[in-house]
């Protein structure tokens, strides 16, 4: 009995130094594999790095867009992020990737988009906030303006605010249906004296339509930088 | 041995670091010319299509939209999206040819980009100056932001005085850079 335990523990005492040794050995330094592994991931090409910051512009896209949803109605069901999907459709056949990655590009190019808006509405802002005030030509585009709105052209838009400065500028619109938001833009390029680039930014906040507009001096460009 | 064994690892991957250093620069020349991929576009006058009702102004077999009605009219000219990505392009340039006699009134043009749900988001809009009855006039306008969504579309309206001492406006051509 006593030899049968002598030999299990024999037999375990093996066990953990052959086990002991293997483990020592992958420890040691690969040759080849791993320092490739590692020239692998620094010297990966730009471009899948750029499809991948994409994707994850495009999941930080997607879990906004849920946040804002799940603000507005805490009781919906929550969409999945683009990854999520992305992950699901790996058990399908290769053939259906493609739309998915379609559509995260989509979601990325329309985040770089607004992203981009967002930059030349502050450029647009901080000009409307700091330009001096021409008195001779603000107060009377101001008029002109008060009294366009009064006119046929501008039924179902109210005038709430305008300020004009030397070179631009700025209105505060409130519309009754989005009809009237949709014409504003071209019912204020009717009216004779305003000839000027004109920018609108439409907004839509629980059914309440308003417009913020920037509209340059005739002949004049609004103060944004384009890229080349 | 280890720095050997990496600088090993360096040499056997040159090739492969050169091709794809060659892929990484074509990629890179490939994103960074798609916003700027633009093209440029000539239409005749006879694309446009009068909005001022049942007033509606002649074309001629040469192409030029003539106001013959004896009042003043407005039309409309749709313009093709010749970019890659619309979204991105920042600009877009016209050039509109016209005749205008009028002593007294000019022709306006706007140029507007539209949300593919028809709410104009940015505009340019100039008039010609003075009169002739005989050299072309043109207009130069500039859309600063073609910020529109996917499908957003670009149009141009442009405003035609009556006649002037038995002297018609026209609407020659509208030329489209973006």
């Amino acid at each position: 009995m006593s030899k049968v335990r002598w030999g299990v523990l024999g037999l375990a005492g093996a066990t953990v130094a052959a086990a002991g040794v293997w483990s020592l050995r992958g420890d040691a330094p690969m040759t080849g594999v791993p320092t490739t592994t590692v020239a692998e991931v620094r010297t990966g090409p730009p471009a899948d790095l750029e499809q991948e910051v994409r994707a994850l512009r495009a999941e930080l896209e997607a879990l906004r867009r849920t946040q804002g949803r799940l603000e507005q109605h805490p009781h919906a069901a929550p969409v999945l992020p683009v990854g999520n999907a992305a992950g699901k459709q790996e058990e399908d056949a290769e053939g259906q990737d493609a739309k998915p990655t379609e559509e995260a590009q989509r979601a990325a190019q329309e985040q770089r988009r607004q992203e981009r808006v967002m930059e030349l509405d502050a450029e647009l802002e901080a000009a409307a906030n700091t330009e001096p005030r021409d008195a001779q030509w603000a107060s009377p585009t101001e008029s002109l303006v008060t009294q366009s709105f009064q006119g046929p052209d501008f039924v179902g838009s109210r005038l709430a605010r305008v300020e004009c400065r030397t070179h631009l500028c700025t209105l505060e619109v409130e519309h009754d249906d989005g009809e009237a938001q949709a014409e504003l833009l071209t019912s204020l390029s009717r009216v004779k004296g305003l000839r000027g680039q004109t920018v609108v930014r439409p907004r839509n906040e629980g059914g309440r339509r308003t417009s913020r507009v920037y509209l340059s001096r005739a002949g004049e460009r609004l103060p944004l930088t384009p890229r080349k | 041995m280890t720095r050997h064994l990496e600088g090993g690892a360096q040499d056997k991957e040159n090739p492969m670091m050169k091709n794809t250093f060659t892929k990484s620069v074509a990629a890179l020349a490939l994103l960074g010319a798609l916003p700027s991929v633009a093209a440029t576009a000539s239409y005749a006058g006879a694309l446009c299509t009068s909005v001022s009702g049942f007033k509606t102004p002649s074309i001629f077999r040469s192409g030029r939209l003539i106001n013959q009605t004896g009042e003043a009219i407005e039309v409309v000219c749709p313009v093709q999206r010749n970019v890659v990505a619309p979204t991105f392009n920042e600009n877009a340039s016209f050039l509109i040819t016209v005749r205008d006699p009028h002593l007294t009134e000019n022709v306006c043009c706007t140029a507007t980009v539209t949300e593919p749900d028809g709410t104009a988001i940015a505009s340019d809009s100039g008039c010609t100056s003075g009169a002739d009855t005989a050299a072309p006039k043109s207009i130069s306008l500039n859309l600063a932001t073609v910020f529109a969504s996917v499908n957003g579309y670009i149009a141009l309206r442009c405003e035609l005085p009556g006649p002037y001492a038995g002297h018609q406006t026209a609407l020659s051509s509208f030329y489209v850079a973006e």
